[in-house]
């Protein structure tokens, strides 16, 4: 018998499925026997056929399912909550951490007289931006992005004196004579030498200070005889309240809060909307979510160099969630944030 | 996504990278296991006590390969010492199937659920629409060659040709990844 190797190949799926006649399979069998090419042909062709039933029969087992089973697990099988030596310890990788000069407004045209001869200055930070720089006592300010600092030129005698936007943080040199007062609208921060974190945006009905180290004071913004609000101590956040002036103090890992001078994004074990509200900022994007049900995701992670695309691929494989990426558009004169949008898979 | 990412944050017991190789490498560690083992309740605690154990490990983790190998052969020891306590028949022919493939096979060579996935679509897109829908109709819905062949109104033969000729042009497509797709040759 004398068979094209092309008439085999033919019959290849028949044997595969069982289709194939008695006798046939015996010539395909012969077939195989006659040279190794052969054999590595019907193998091959026999994987090929396979393939699509080994995905089917992967798709049997749920991933998710399985890990909502074991996370209980997780969290008593070691010092889940210990991490922050660990990842204090962790490599710190370079990442373009903070991007300094170019596009650091300094205008001296948008100087504002505020007082009778002090002339203030504001250094704000971009979207998506971070900065850092001296302030005029050699005390050092981290920017955080669409953030904005405004400080006399020279400070007065009687206090150093800067105000707030958004979120920033303070190494401030310490001087127990020249006390250093952060204003944040209603509530202002005291400070004779610490390191602390402060949050105060516009559009958020909250702000937060975060003290890393030392003491520090809150105050009521009034200038004749401010009230003493509350007495902070290292390692608590401060939440104030703007519509009854009250301040409520919790012990937190201050980490968390202030890794952003290094260029880490933490989060532990914080919602969805908090990890969207950081990430929007973080990366000057726009990330809707758009089903109900992801708000309550819980996250735990830390981001150092990773580039966006990154860290949503692994938001959305680490739960059922997909991703979609609307192009940007123009608005006006300029380009809208890139839009995100999060659904349920 | 970069190894060094992946193993720093199972060693600092990030959550997030954690769930990420779990859901990855879960189905495919199954499937492996299903090899050695043939209970899926029994290989689904077997693979998720290898992932507790992992998670476990934190910053005392140690991978000499990869972590593809770490997982791989960690599920197939786990597989080999359940196997001695099983006295059955069927552990007799699995134990057989396991000296035969047992440490000669790279982990490499395993495939995770989205990898294959995205090697047989890149192949199916290779085909001709008609074809293809013949064989994904064959290998992906389970129908025979007679239903396929009145539901679209042609021949039998046609429906023949048309399969042999997907597994022909799937062949070459797959040849490149053919080692990889060792755990289908498992399945026999």
């Amino acid at each position: 018998m004398n068979f094209s190797f092309n008439d085999i190949e033919n019959w290849l799926p028949g044997y595969f499925s069982g289709d194939l006649a008695e006798e046939e399979r015996a010539v395909v069998d012969t077939w195989r026997q006659h040279s190794p090419e052969n054999e590595k042909i019907f193998e091959e062709a026999r994987r090929a056929w396979d393939a699509i039933p080994l995905l089917r029969e992967m798709e049997q087992f749920n991933s998710f399912e399985a890990l909502k089973k074991i996370s209980p697990r997780l969290k008593h099988s070691s010092g889940y909550r210990g991490l922050t030596y660990l990842q204090r310890a962790a490599a710190v990788l370079i990442f373009p951490l903070l991007v300094y000069a170019g596009w650091l407004t300094f205008k001296s045209q948008d100087a504002v007289r505020q007082q009778a001869d002090v002339i203030w200055q504001t250094i704000q930070t971009p979207p998506g931006f971070k900065s850092r720089f001296q302030l005029p006592d050699g005390s050092l300010v981290w920017l955080n992005s669409a953030s904005s600092v405004t400080f006399p030129l020279t400070f007065a005698d009687n206090a150093r004196q800067v105000k707030v936007t958004g979120e920033a943080f303070f190494d401030v040199r310490e001087n127990q004579n020249w006390p250093f007062l952060v204003s944040l609208g209603q509530i202002n921060v005291k400070v004779l030498g610490t390191r602390f974190n402060v949050i105060n945006y516009k559009n958020e009905a909250r702000t937060e200070i975060i003290l890393e180290s030392g003491k520090v004071e809150l105050r009521t913004e009034t200038t004749s005889r401010p009230r003493i609000l509350a007495e902070m101590k290292s390692g608590e956040l401060a939440r104030f309240n703007k519509k009854d002036n009250s301040v409520a103090l919790e012990k937190v890992d201050t980490d968390k809060y202030c890794s952003w001078i290094n260029g880490k994004l933490i989060f532990r074990d914080d919602p969805m909307e908090e990890v969207v509200r950081k990430l929007n900022r973080w990366f000057n994007v726009n990330i809707e979510v758009a089903d109900p049900a992801i708000r309550e995701y819980i996250y735990t992670a830390s981001f150092q160099d990773e580039s966006l695309d990154q860290i949503l691929e692994l938001l959305t494989i680490s739960a059922p969630i997909s991703y979609q990426v609307i192009r940007r558009e123009m608005q006006g004169d300029q380009f809208s944030a890139k839009r995100i949008i999060l659904r349920k898979r | 996504m970069k190894e060094e990412l992946l193993t720093d944050g199972l060693r600092r017991r990030d959550k997030v990278i954690f769930d990420y190789l779990f859901n990855y490498y879960y189905s495919a560690l199954c499937v492996f296991a299903m090899k050695y083992i043939g209970d899926q309740n029994v290989v689904e605690d077997l693979v998720q006590d290898v992932f507790v154990t992992l998670w476990a490990e934190g910053p005392r983790l140690k991978i000499n390969t990869s972590l593809k190998g770490y997982l791989f052969t960690s599920v197939r020891n786990r597989c080999l010492d359940t196997q001695k306590h099983l006295q059955t028949r069927e552990s007799y022919r699995t134990q057989l199937l396991s000296v035969a493939i047992s440490p000669e096979i790279p982990a490499e060579n395993m495939l995770a659920e989205s990898e294959l996935r995205q090697i047989i679509q890149a192949s199916l897109e290779r085909l001709p629409p008609r074809c293809r829908e013949i064989f994904i109709l064959n290998r992906m819905n389970g129908f025979t060659n007679q239903e396929i062949a009145s539901q679209l109104g042609i021949s039998k033969r046609t429906v023949e040709l048309q399969i042999s000729n997907a597994l022909k042009i799937m062949r070459r497509e797959l040849a490149e990844y053919l080692p990889l797709l060792i755990i289908a040759w498992l399945l026999r």
